[in-house]
Parts: C-alpha cells; sequence; structure tokens
C-alpha cells in the first residue's frame, strides 16, 4: 500500500514537473523589432504596375477599429523583375503584448485602378510576421491572401504628406525615378529612448497633374519629421554620390501654410519650403535649395535589378 | 456305565435310562417347548462327573442361566461322551437365543441319536433353525457390510474435514506470517519520508516555475518579449525556480529510492543477531587468531 503511494506520488511529481524540469529561459530574447525587408522575385506579370506594401498591426481583441498600417512602401511603377526592399528598424519591438506582431500585406495593381481590388483582380499576399516571415524570398506565385479591404483597410498615422515638384533648378532630373524617404520620431517607450523610424518609402516616376506626389497618411502631426529625397538620375536603384538629394525636417516651429493661387508658387517673400496644411497635412515645396552637400551616401532601401527586358 | 434318575427332572425321572416318548415331547413342546426342563433327556448319565454337570446345568436352566446351563451341558457331554446331553445343551442355547450353537448341538445329537422317535420332528426343526441361521448370518453380513461402508464413509469424512481443516490452519499461519514477516527498517521509511516531502516541495517549485514561465511566455509572444520587460530579471527568476525544481524532483527521487532500499534490506526479518566468533589454528610457521562479528 505505502509503495502503491509512493509510486503513485512520483508519477504525480513527475508529470506536473516534468514538462518544464527540463525547459529553459534561454529561448526568450527580447524584442529589438527588425527591419522592414521583403525580397521578390520574378514579378514579371507587374511590369510596370504599381507595387504597395504596407506594414500592417491588427488591434487587440479589447480595442475597436481597423488595423494600424505602421510603414507604407510604394512603388511605381514596378521596373524590374525582382526588388528587394528593407527599411532600416521599421518594424518596432511589440510593446503592448495582447496584440499581435506586425504583418507585410503587399499587393500589385494588376488593373490599374490606384486602389486594392479582391484577388485576383489585383493581385494580393500576406506574410504574416514581419520579423520572421520578411527577409524570405518571395516567389511570384497565384496563392493570393485576401487583404483588408474597405472600411477595414489598415489606417495610416493620421496626416499626408504632399511634394510639390515644381521643378526650379531640378529640370535635369524630371524623368529621374524620385526616392521618397520619411523618418518619424517615436517618443520613448518601453525603456527605449526617443528614436527615428522609417514609416514611409516611396519610389515613383509619377506626379499627379499638378506635378505634386501624396503620401497618405504617413505621419502624425505634432511629431518631427524627416523627408528626404533622392533623384535617381542614373536609374540604377542606387544612391549614387552624383545624384541629388534634398531633405527637409519639421519641428514644433514649422509654420501654417499661406493660401497659395497655384502649389508651385514659393517665391513670394516668407514663404516656406515646409508647412502646416489643413488638419496639420504637410506640404514640401521641393526645391534645389535644401540640397544636401554631396557626396551622398546613405544606407540603401532599395534594390532593383535586374530591368525587365523589352 | 451308570445312569442316574434326576428327581428334580420328573421328564427324566419318568423315561430312566429311556429318551422320552413322542407323545410326552409333543406335549411338553405344545405347553412350553422353551422352558419345560422335563424335556431334559438323562439317558447314557453313567459316570459321577457327567452327572455332575447335568445337575448343573439342570440347576442353572432352572434359574434361567441358560448360557452357563448349555455349557455345563456340554461339559457333560464331553465327559460322559452321552448324546442325550447334547440334546440338553441343544435346549439351553436355544432358550439362550443361540441359534447357532443350538444347530450344531441338535446336529450332533441328532446325528448321533438318529433312531430317536422325534428325529423327524427334530430334523425339521434343525433345518428350520438353519434356514433362520442362515438368514440371520445373510443379514447379519449385509448389516456388516452396511455398518462398514457407513465407517468407512465416515472416515473419509472425517479425513476430508481434517484436510480442510489443516489447510484453513496453514493458510491463517500464511497470512499471519506475511503480516509479522516484514517489517521495514524505520531508517527506510523516514529517508523515505524526506524523500516523498522533496517531491512535495517539486511539485509546489515546479507550480511557481511553471506560473514564472508562463509570465514570460505572456510578455514574449513568439518567445520575443517586450522591451518593457526587465527580460535579465525574469529569466533569472525562472531560471532559479526552475533549479530548485530540478534539485527537489530529481534529488527526491534518489533520496525516496534510497529510503525504499533501506526498508526492505534492512527489516527486521533480515536482522541478524549480533554475534562473536573466535578461531585459532596453529601450524608448523607459528599461530593465527581470528575474531570475526556481526552486529
Amino acid at each position: 500500500m505505502l509503495r502503491t503511494m509512493h509510486a503513485t506520488l512520483l508519477v504525480l511529481a513527475a508529470s506536473l514537473s516534468g514538462c518544464f524540469a527540463l525547459s529553459d529561459t534561454d529561448r526568450f530574447v527580447e524584442d529589438e523589432g527588425c527591419d522592414l525587408e521583403l525580397k521578390i522575385r520574378s514579378f514579371v506579370p507587374h511590369a510596370g504596375q504599381r507595387l504597395t506594401v504596407k506594414l500592417v498591426q491588427d488591434r487587440s481583441p479589447e480595442e475597436a477599429g481597423a488595423p494600424t498600417r505602421n510603414a507604407l512602401v510604394v512603388v511605381d511603377p514596378l521596373e524590374t523583375l525582382d526588388l528587394d526592399i528593407r527599411l532600416p528598424g521599421a518594424v518596432r519591438p511589440l510593446f503592448d503584448t495582447r496584440r499581435p506582431r506586425a504583418r507585410i500585406d503587399f499587393y500589385a495593381d494588376a488593373n490599374e485602378n490606384g486602389t486594392l481590388d479582391m484577388p485576383p483582380t489585383d493581385h494580393s499576399w500576406r506574410l504574416p510576421d514581419a520579423c520572421v516571415d520578411g527577409p524570405v524570398v518571395f516567389e511570384h506565385n497565384v496563392d493570393f491572401d485576401t487583404l483588408d479591404l474597405p472600411p477595414n483597410q489598415p489606417t495610416g498615422f493620421g496626416n499626408d504628406i504632399e511634394l510639390r515638384f515644381c521643378e526650379e533648378g531640378l529640370e535635369e532630373y524630371a524623368d529621374s525615378p524620385i526616392e521618397i524617404r520619411v523618418e518619424m520620431e517615436f517618443p520613448p517607450e518601453g525603456g527605449l529612448a526617443e528614436e527615428f523610424r522609417p514609416v514611409a518609402a516611396f519610389r515613383v516616376r509619377r506626379r499627379d497633374d499638378r506635378g505634386a506626389v501624396l503620401l497618405p497618411s504617413v505621419v502624425d502631426s505634432g511629431f518631427p519629421v524627416r523627408i528626404t529625397i533622392f533623384f535617381d538620375q542614373d536609374a540604377d536603384g542606387e544612391v549614387d554620390p552624383e545624384d541629388l538629394a534634398i531633405g527637409y525636417a519639421t519641428t514644433a516651429e514649422t509654420p501654417d501654410c499661406p493660401a497659395l493661387p497655384s502649389p508651385c508658387i514659393d517665391m513670394l517673400p516668407g514663404r516656406r519650403s515646409v508647412c502646416n496644411g489643413d488638419g496639420g497635412d504637410l506640404q514640401i515645396l521641393v526645391n534645389r535649395s535644401r540640397a544636401m552637400p554631396p557626396p551622398i551616401a546613405p544606407e540603401q532601401w532599395f534594390f532593383p535589378d535586374p530591368p525587365f527586358e523589352g | 456305565m451308570v445312569f442316574v434318575a434326576l428327581p428334580a427332572v420328573p421328564a427324566a425321572a419318568q423315561s430312566e435310562g429311556e429318551p422320552p416318548s413322542d407323545a410326552e415331547s409333543t406335549e411338553s413342546e405344545g405347553e412350553d417347548d422353551d422352558y419345560d426342563p422335563r424335556q431334559m433327556r438323562t439317558e447314557g448319565l453313567n459316570d459321577d462327573a457327567g452327572r455332575s454337570a447335568f445337575r448343573v446345568g439342570q440347576t442353572l436352566y432352572e434359574e434361567g442361566r441358560y448360557v452357563q446351563a448349555a455349557t455345563e451341558f456340554e461339559r457333560a457331554y464331553e465327559l460322559s461322551g452321552r448324546a442325550s446331553l447334547m440334546f440338553n445343551a441343544y435346549l439351553a442355547h436355544r432358550d439362550a437365543g443361540q441359534l447357532a450353537d443350538a444347530v450344531r448341538t441338535l446336529d450332533t445329537y441328532l446325528r448321533e441319536h438318529p433312531e430317536v422317535t422325534d428325529a423327524e420332528r427334530l430334523s425339521h426343526r434343525l433345518a428350520a433353525m438353519r434356514a433362520t441361521l442362515a438368514e440371520q448370518e445373510q443379514s447379519e453380513a449385509e448389516r456388516a457390510e452396511r455398518e462398514a461402508a457407513a465407517e468407512a464413509e465416515r472416515q473419509r469424512l472425517e479425513a476430508e474435514q481434517e484436510r480442510l481443516r489443516q489447510e484453513a490452519e496453514d493458510a491463517r499461519r500464511r497470512a499471519e506470517e506475511a503480516e509479522a514477516g516484514f517489517s521495514p527498517n524505520p531508517i527506510g521509511i523516514i529517508v523515505g519520508g524526506v524523500g516523498v516531502g522533496a517531491l512535495v516541495g517539486a511539485l509546489a517549485m515546479g507550480l511557481v516555475a511553471n506560473g514564472r514561465v508562463s509570465d514570460l511566455e505572456a510578455q514574449c509572444p513568439g518567445d520575443r518579449c517586450t522591451p518593457a520587460l526587465d527580460l535579465v530579471a525574469a529569466t533569472d527568476k525562472a531560471d532559479r525556480a526552475i533549479l530548485a525544481t530540478d534539485i527537489l524532483l530529481f534529488g527526491g527521487i534518489a533520496v525516496l529510492g534510497t529510503g525504499i532500499a533501506l526498508m526492505f534490506i534492512g527489516g527486521d526479518d533480515d536482522e541478524e543477531a549480533p554475534s562473536t566468533q573466535v578461531s585459532g589454528a596453529c601450524f608448523s610457521e607459528g599461530c593465527t587468531m581470528s575474531v570475526r562479528g556481526s552486529f
């Protein structure tokens, strides 16, 4: 009887404690976030189309509302078979553990209507964990994922950036691809110091009929923002020393924008290159006066290669 | 040869020297065939010893002591050789209920006096007695056989009962021996108890460690911990709990196993009384002595 009791107790103890007796805590690492990385390959079907990449995070079950979009990448048009994208430190650590980790949603605007449509009208895919799945080379395939459509479409930070290219002194770059980088300063959180992190990256040739490029909902007004614009004169995808770089930054003293009859009227006395428009949207008048001194050789965000044939 | 008239026996007196007539015998048998002393026959009793025995037998017969009377009549017959005495012995045996002896003596009498007038009647009687005797003997044999069978059955049942009782006794003794046979070593019980205590402690500490690891997992989805968590401190706490659990668990198992082993190897039934043995021997090179003890 005594032996039976001992054996039972032994089995009980082993079964309850054995599950962690061999476990350790080495598997736990500090979440440092990661780069937003995506390596697409063989995107021949989408040559010349607009490629949109979003860093999206769902809200926790206790929260209501659409997912948040923490970063936005646009390549318009897609000019190469393969393209690597890497926004350093764009994926922040997970501070609110009730929320899932950020994912990568991306799609090609196959019907070129400027909006996201259900697959297969547009070709859309999802990588569930931006820090785990992002660096994986993604071959083009037809296993499409249905992304969030309105009204559940991810919402950005709330304020747009409008870049106006008025060509004064930029005539030689009129046909060059433009790479626009937007970094926003995030306040201290979870023991981390305040820091600038990428929130948007556009590589575009197209401008609207006003000669402007709109970056929708990519910043929060009130937080410092840095905008860098590269003119890839030789269209090789690299930021060469010869390329033109123009930089802007917003501060608490950024003035409100005056009412201008034309987007490109900037020669008025007192007109600044960066101002706050309606609702805090940023308006930036791109001109050569804010050119950064050469040589310009920052870390690359886009790695296009090779170009589509024909 | 002297024939003696016996006054006390009218039949004998009446037929001095001669056997009784058939009429008298028939008459007397019809009146009282079993107890009439007048049936006694006295012919040929001419010697003193035989007569004396006859008289003793007659007296005993009159007193109803038929067995002794028959003995005396047969002794008188042996002394005198007179067959008539055998008839008297027949009567005494008959009245004593000794059928076999009655048949034997009557048969002797008829063989030696076939000429008696009632020989035919006596022969019929002898045949009837033989038949009765045969029936009695057969009945007696059957009864003896039944009794023997009953006795054998009784002995068999007694033997079976004894066997069952012995088996029950053996079983009870074995049970008692089993109960009293194993007496665990108290040191083993104490050590085993310590082991059990360690296992209980391992269980409790395991729950603590499990809780700490669960907290870590809650703060570290996909094993990547939020920067708000002091990962080093949290993992240190969990590691300490895990280490304590492992020590208590495996130590408890070892101690418990030791305790169980001690219970068996140190029990009272295995214990030997302390003893000391001294031995010595001498050889050509010298002498040796050894002391061997157990405790």
